[in-house]
């Protein structure tokens, strides 16, 4: 059963408009690994780093389930087969 | 102006200017200019140099935050010295930055009201107010242009000859017309092509018209402080606006990962966005997202820029952003911002 990647609307000009995206993954990680292949150039625009200290970028949250994957297990945070995968940019700021 | 014969013997040449005439220099007359810097000597003099210009211009009162203030008192306008700005009560909460390290920076604002505008809370009063931080390589000399060129500005803006830009970059090769490089303000407030929530420009005295609603949110801001406060504004299913409060999570992020988070929540915030997306699956349509600044005014700041415009990618196009300035745990002033696709920026509403 495939992952379904939620696509929030900033990141949808580079998944022709669509709102979700389904790939086959054993982690996050992979998931977005799937998503930059099926529309290239998200990875760069979702993660800093290529290899093993890869981590999503700041203004950008990748929630598994209800988490913020930042407190799980980051990329390598396994997901089950028909999880979803929300990206959500972030809100923040400050004075 | 103390004498109004003055008018016509100081400035009979200058009401000649189309757009000056005898109603616009009264009205400059009448205008209280605020400036405030931090200690450098750059600073110093790029603020009293602007002073001494709008003064010459016909501005009848000068309230400055600095010592060292002698060279204004011989001016022919009001002055007012405050104490030095680490102790003071600020004189205005639009902007503070004296308790921050911004750099050589200095804030100027004309108004016309500056009691009410003092406590932050006169939605009424006409604020002009601008910005610049002295790049490293200026020197006083320098910065004494940059002063006169801000006084051009703001009295422009004030007589409503010329909008100010919503951008001042100074160019310093070319000192016959260092303001050249200014980003105007776009008239055009909603580009066409950019599909806004609401109607985000006039949303602030529309939120400010609804006690609960705005009550709510101070007391939110002052409750959190000394820590920044956020939240958000949706408009439900039956077209009303309400106010949601939400957990500030930097100090999660910052205890996680300081390097990414170097900021804790005394000053930045991290709203849950959960909350957003839950309040969006109930139907309801984000409208607004506030937070507040402790012991700061009420800007968009650089972090905030980047935040919510990470590469000069708006993530939130159609929402329109609130700050509230917070000083010793009181709400003193207020503005929103909104993204503005034809400058690539954010557009200010100041109340």
């Amino acid at each position: 059963m495939p992952i379904t990647i939620k696509i929030p609307t900033p990141l949808r000009k580079f998944t022709a408009d669509k709102d979700a995206v389904q790939v086959e993954a054993a982690t996050v990680g992979e998931a977005l690994r799937a998503l930059d292949g099926r529309h290239p150039g998200l990875w760069q625009k979702l993660v800093d780093g290529d290899g093993a200290d890869a981590k999503v970028k700041r203004f950008i949250n990748v929630y598994a389930g209800e988490d913020d994957i930042r407190f799980l297990d980051g990329l390598a945070t396994a997901v089950a087969d028909g999880a979803e995968i929300a990206i959500i940019p972030a809100i923040a700021g400050g004075g | 102006m103390r004498d109004p014969r003055l008018l016509f013997e100081r400035y009979g040449r200058q009401l000649l200017v189309d757009g000056v005439s005898v109603e616009g220099q009264a009205r400059l007359g009448r205008l209280c200019a605020v400036l405030a810097h931090d200690t450098s000597e750059v600073a110093r003099s790029a603020a009293h140099a602007c002073g001494r210009w709008l003064v010459g211009a016909g501005v009848g009162r000068l309230v400055v935050t600095s010592g060292g203030a002698d060279e204004l008192r011989a001016l022919d306008a009001d002055l007012e010295v405050l104490p030095s700005p680490a102790d003071a009560e600020p004189p205005c909460a639009q902007f503070w930055f004296a308790r921050r390290d911004y750099g050589a920076s200095v804030d100027v604002a004309l108004t016309d009201e500056p009691a009410g505008w003092a406590t932050g809370r006169s939605a009424a009063a006409r604020v002009t107010t601008l910005r610049w931080v002295v790049g490293a390589p200026a020197q006083p000399e320098d910065a004494v242009a940059l002063g006169a060129a801000a006084a051009d500005l703001l009295v422009a803006d004030a007589l409503g000859l010329e909008p100010m830009p919503l951008l001042l970059t100074v160019d310093w090769s070319n000192p016959a017309d260092p303001h050249s490089k200014r980003t105007p303000r776009p008239v055009e407030a909603v580009p066409v092509g950019v599909a806004l929530a609401a109607d985000v420009a006039p949303l602030l005295p529309r939120l400010r018209a609804l006690p609960a609603e705005w009550g709510r949110i101070e007391a939110e801001v002052e409750a959190r402080y000394p820590n920044e406060a956020c939240g958000f504004v949706v408009r439900d299913t039956d077209g009303n606006l309400c106010s949601v409060a939400a957990p500030n999570l930097q100090d999660r992020y910052h205890a996680l990962d300081p390097e990414s988070y170097p900021r804790t929540a005394r000053t930045a915030y991290k709203l849950n966005e959960r909350a957003v997306a839950k309040a969006e699956s109930d139907g309801a349509e984000l409208v607004c997202i506030w937070h507040s600044h402790c012991d700061a005014g009420a800007y968009f700041s650089a972090e905030d820029v980047r935040c919510a415009a990470p590469g000069g990618v708006a993530l939130f196009p159609g929402v329109a952003y609130l700050v509230l300035a917070v000083m010793g745990g009181r709400v003193r002033g207020v503005a929103m911002y909104h993204f503005d696709a034809t400058s690539g920026g954010f557009a200010a509403e100041l109340g």
